[in-house]
């Protein structure tokens, strides 16, 4: 009950702007082909939709195999230099500095490197979530209070205690935070890899070739599916990560 | 008296930095027999943590020599010889109450029977027995320090280490906490050295209390307190307890340039 209280005045709103949508392209006679009303949207989502499920399925699995690989690969490489505060300082600056290099930007000499079909995009989106995720779990992993390290040294802890007793855990709200983040970059790495090229039942080359053909309605439908299926993906994720760590949200709720 | 427990000859402490050296403590000698509670009282930057940490193997003393059950620091820690309990409880948010006075035995690869018993036998013996499955935060302070307590007599040490456990406390918890602690003790025979700020709180405690002094941290005076055992609520009201908290009071206002009692709590932290 008190969480269809907390969430209806989202939901409002989200009622409100679509009839407010409705309203603007009714009253201003916006041509169809500018801004297609949201009916519209809805009915040519209903017409196309085996092509659209078909789209999704394929552009959904580069973003979650990406985002494995890459959220995966980058977990394990900060376990790794973790290890090794000395590496750790070495690479830390580079992997911070690739976030604002726009590695969309190699997605064509992706194409290049690794074919015209799903290879080139999963190596894009991997290169999107590696970074982030590395950054934050070694962030995590180093940035254990002293005492309570003193506390694993009074015992003569080993490392490999301090690690899976200590580090890891203290790192799983941090890796997380990443791993919801990336959910979302690994859908856009996608979409965007796509308009530079693919098969055509696939979301961003349908988006990008219904678009220049001035096919607006299938656009946004095509669009809308995109926006569903990265919703879905970052909720699955906050799902896992409320499963493995109940104590981190217990006490936020308290 | 047998072989004292914890032997320091001649400690010093020089801690380098970028600012420059400090010396935090200079040529302090003091023995503890076993079974011993030993305060340590001073002000803010006397070294009484350091030298705490030193006899915890947790910092290097500069030079001098520091015995252990005959052992060296180091391989009283390795033999997990110590029971640490810190200025804050340091308990790991994301393990219960249970699981956190588990960690040592954990630790130590106690086997599964004692691992699974030992906890619940501490929690009730600092009465947190209904608390064994909540986490840290839905604790008071003091509660969470009673855990850590517990924690650190998992494995039975024979050395407990107290860096001002109850500093951050108030007043009436701080009491009925130094209670229980003398309760514990006396069923575990583990020998305390125990750091703090407040003068009542070490003569109430105590069988001897070290006075220090900073800058560089030296030991000033100790002071033997000859208050009967075991000590109770009315203890804290014989005159001999006041004689003894003045005594120490004194010792410590001889200091120049330090005003007596220090604040309350804690000061820079």
């Amino acid at each position: 009950m008190s969480r269809v209280r907390e969430y209806a005045p989202a939901a409002l709103v989200l009622v409100a702007g679509v009839l407010a949508w409705e309203a603007v392209v009714y009253l201003f006679a916006i041509q169809f082909y500018l801004l297609p009303a949201p009916h519209v949207i809805v009915q040519s989502l209903r017409e196309t939709y085996p092509l659209l499920v078909e789209a999704g399925v394929y552009t959904f699995t580069e973003a979650v195999v990406g985002w494995v690989l890459g959220c995966g690969g980058g977990i394990l490489a900060a376990m790794a230099a973790s290890r090794s505060p000395e590496l750790a300082r070495l690479v830390l600056p580079y992997a911070v500095a690739s976030a604002s290099v726009p590695i969309i930007a190699l997605a064509p000499l992706a194409i290049v490197w690794f074919g015209v079909e799903q290879g080139s995009k999963i190596a894009i989106v991997v290169l999107m979530t590696f970074f982030p995720t590395f950054v934050s779990t070694l962030r995590g992993l180093l940035s254990v209070a002293p005492q309570s390290l003193e506390l694993m040294e009074s015992y003569a802890a080993s490392d490999q205690q301090v690690f899976w007793k200590l580090r890891l855990p203290h790192s799983l709200p941090m890796v997380f935070t990443s791993l919801r983040a990336c959910a979302t970059l690994a859908m856009i790495g996608a979409v965007v890899s796509e308009f530079f090229g693919g098969p055509v039942k696939s979301l961003g080359v349908y988006i990008k070739s219904t678009a220049s053909l001035f096919q607006t309605r299938q656009a946004w439908s095509a669009i809308l599916v995109a926006c569903a299926l990265g919703l879905l993906f970052y909720f699955a994720v906050a799902l896992v990560e409320r499963w493995v760590m109940p104590w981190h949200f217990e006490r936020r709720e308290r | 008296m047998g072989p004292p427990i914890i032997e320091l000859a001649d400690v010093a402490k020089i801690f380098e930095s970028r600012a420059g050296a400090t010396e935090a403590l200079r040529a302090v000698s003091l023995t503890v027999q076993a079974g011993e509670f030993v305060s340590v009282i001073g002000p803010s930057g006397c070294g009484k943590s350091s030298l705490l940490r030193i006899v915890g193997d947790l910092v290097e003393p500069t030079s001098g020599i520091v015995r252990v059950k005959g052992k060296s620091a180091r391989q009283a820690r390795l033999d997990r010889d110590y029971g640490i309990v810190f200025q804050t409880p340091v308990l790991y948010e994301w393990r219960t109450v249970l699981d956190n006075v588990r960690l040592p035995l954990e630790l130590a690869g106690r086997a599964r029977a004692e691992r699974d018993e030992r906890p619940r036998a501490l929690l009730r013996l600092v009465g947190l027995e209904e608390f064994a499955g909540h986490h840290p935060w839905q604790l008071s302070g003091g509660m969470q320090q009673r855990v850590s307590i517990a924690r650190a007599l998992a494995l039975n040490p024979s050395i407990l280490l107290m860096d001002e456990p109850f500093g951050a406390l108030d007043e009436m918890t701080r009491e009925r906490l130094n209670q229980e602690l003398l309760q514990v003790c006396a069923e575990t025979a583990a020998t305390v050295v125990f750091v703090t700020h407040s003068i009542a709180e070490a003569v109430f405690l105590s069988t001897r209390i070290v006075v220090m002094s900073p800058r560089p941290g030296c030991i000033d005076r100790i002071v033997t307190v000859d208050l009967p055992r075991p000590r109770a609520e009315k203890t804290r009201a014989l005159p001999r307890f006041f004689e003894l908290v003045t005594e120490v009071r004194q010792s410590l206002r001889e200091d120049p340039g330090l005003g007596g009692e220090p604040a309350r709590g804690r000061g820079a932290r």
